[in-house]
C-alpha cells in the first residue's frame, strides 16, 4: 500500500491520530502533525512511498507540531519532535515541510550507526553505483537529480549508506531538496520532473523538493555495488573536467566526509578502504549538466569483453 | 620541542595495534586504541618498520632510513628524523626504553 492509496482526509486523520507509518529505504518512520498545510504537501510529495503496518518496528517517531501559547496566533511557529523530545529551535509555520524533512535526515545522520554513512549522493545502473561525495554547495543534489531523470536509479541524494556486512549500498530514495538557483536549473533541464512548492527564506534559502522517479522508490530494497567515486564541484562557467585522482586522496576525502567514520572505528576504516579499492576515482568540475552527464555516461559505459 | 632522551635512549615500538593500507603514494594506518587514522610518508613507515624488528637508537634509525631510501645517511637531516620520532611518541606508537 502506498501513500497515494490514502485519500487526503484519511491521510490527515492518520497524521493527527495514530501517525503515518511510512518506509524510507531501510527506515520505518512514524510521522505525526497537526498542520493541514504540511499534510497537503506531504500527501502529494510522498505519493509513491510505501506505508508499513502500524504494528511495525519504527526507527524514528517524528512530529512537526504547532507551538503552544501566543505563538499559536502571532507569527505562528512549529516545533520538530523526535521520539517525543523537542529538537532544534522553532521554525516558521510556512516551513513545516522542509523542517520535517531536515529533521528526518538529522535522525538518520545521528542515529543509524549500524551503517557507515557517507555524505554522498548515490545513483545506480546495471547494479553498479556511482558515489558523489561532496560538501554542501558543490552541486551534488543538482547533478544527482539530473542523472536520475537521465536513466540512472536514485539511491540517495544525501546518504551513502554502506552495509558493514558486505559493503553494499542501501537505497534511501527520499525527496531531493533543491536550493535556490538549482530549482530553475532542473525545471529547465527536465521539465517532466515533479517539483513541489518553493519554500522561501528558509534557513537554507529557497528550497523545493523533487519527487524521485517512481521506479527508484519501488526498488528501494535493491542494493548496489560501489563502482565509481566521483567528487563533483559545480563552478560557474568552468570547462568540463573529469580526471582520475589517486586512491589515497579518494580515501581521505571519503573518510573525512563520512557522518560517522569515528563512531565505527576500524569497521569504517575497512569499509572505506574496500570501497576505494573497488572504485575508479575521479574528480569532476562542471558548469553544464548535459556535458557532465555525457562524460559520466562515457566513463561508466560497459566495455566489451 | 626537543626531547632530551631522543639522543641517549633506545626507541621501541609500543604495543599499539595498527591496521595498514598502502596506497602507493602514501600509507594510511588506523590506530585501534585511539580510533585515529594516520597518514604516513615513506620515512615514517621505515622508522616503524625498523623498530618493528628491534629497538634502535637514533643513529641506527638514521642508517636504516638512509638504506631504505637509497641515500647516504649523511643526507638525512637528524632534525627531520627527530621530528618524526617525537610525533610518533606523541601518538603513542613508540616509546623510549
Amino acid at each position: 500500500m502506498l501513500v497515494s492509496d490514502l485519500g487526503q482526509q484519511e491521510f490527515l486523520n492518520r497524521l493527527v491520530g495514530i501517525g503515518l507509518y511510512v518506509r524510507f529505504g531501510p527506515f520505518n518512520i512514524r510521522i505525526r502533525s497537526d498542520i493541514p498545510a504540511y499534510a497537503s504537501v506531504a500527501h502529494s510529495l510522498y505519493r509513491f512511498y510505501p506505508l508499513v503496518p502500524p504494528d511495525s518496528l519504527v526507527d524514528f517517531h517524528v512530529e512537526i507540531a504547532r507551538r503552544k501559547g501566543m505563538r499559536r496566533w502571532v507569527r505562528p511557529q512549529v516545533v520538530f519532535f523526535v521520539d517525543g523530545r523537542r529538537a532544534f529551535a522553532p521554525y516558521a509555520i510556512e516551513h513545516s515541510f522542509p523542517a520535517l524533512e531536515w529533521g528526518i535526515n538529522w535522525c538518520i545522520a545521528t542515529r543509524a550507526h549500524y551503517l557507515l554513512m557517507l555524505h554522498s549522493a548515490v545513483v545506480e545502473r546495471n547494479g553498479n553505483a556511482i558515489l558523489f561525495p561532496a560538501w554542501p554547495g558543490h552541486g551534488k543534489s543538482t547533478l544527482c537529480t539530473a542523472l536520475v531523470f537521465s536513466g540512472w536509479r536514485l539511491l540517495s541524494d544525501e546518504f551513502g549508506l554502506v552495509r558493514p556486512e558486505d559493503g553494499m549500498l542501501l537505497p534511501i530514495p527520499r525527496l531531493i531538496p533543491l536550493k535556490n538557483e538549482s530549482i530553475d536549473v532542473i525545471r529547465n533541464f527536465r521539465p517532466e520532473a515533479v517539483i513541489g512548492p518553493s519554500f522561501l527564506k528558509t534557513r537554507k534559502g529557497t528550497v523545493a523538493h523533487v519527487i524521485p522517479p517512481e521506479d527508484s522508490i519501488l526498488r528501494s530494497q535493491e542494493t548496489a555495488k560501489p563502482r565509481w567515486l566521483i567528487f563533483p564541484r559545480w563552478v560557474a562557467g568552468a570547462p568540463l573536467s573529469l580526471e582520475p585522482i589517486p586512491k589515497s586522496q579518494a580515501f581521505l576525502m571519503v573518510a573525512t566526509n563520512a557522518f560517522n567514520y569515528e563512531v565505527l572505528d576500524q569497521t569504517a576504516f575497512r569499509l572505506v578502504t574496500d570501497m576505494v579499492k573497488a572504485c575508479d576515482c575521479h574528480s569532476l568540475v562542471y558548469s553544464d549538466l548535459s556535458e557532465a552527464i555525457a562524460a559520466i555516461d562515457a566513463l561508466t559505459r560497459p566495455t566489451d569483453g | 620541542m626537543k626531547i632530551a632522551c631522543v639522543d641517549s635512549q633506545k626507541i621501541a615500538l609500543s604495543t599499539e595495534e595498527l591496521s595498514w593500507q598502502d596506497w602507493g603514494d602514501c600509507h594510511i594506518a588506523f590506530q585501534l586504541s585511539s580510533g585515529e587514522t594516520h597518514i604516513f610518508n615513506e620515512t615514517t613507515v621505515n622508522v616503524l618498520r625498523c623498530l618493528g624488528k628491534s629497538a634502535a637508537s637514533m643513529a641506527e634509525l638514521l642508517n636504516s632510513t638512509g638504506e631504505s631510501l637509497g641515500v647516504d645517511p649523511g643526507e638525512i637531516s637528524p632534525d627531520d628524523l627527530e621530528f618524526v620520532v617525537i610525533r610518533l611518541n606523541e601518538l603513542g606508537l613508540i616509546e623510549f626504553v
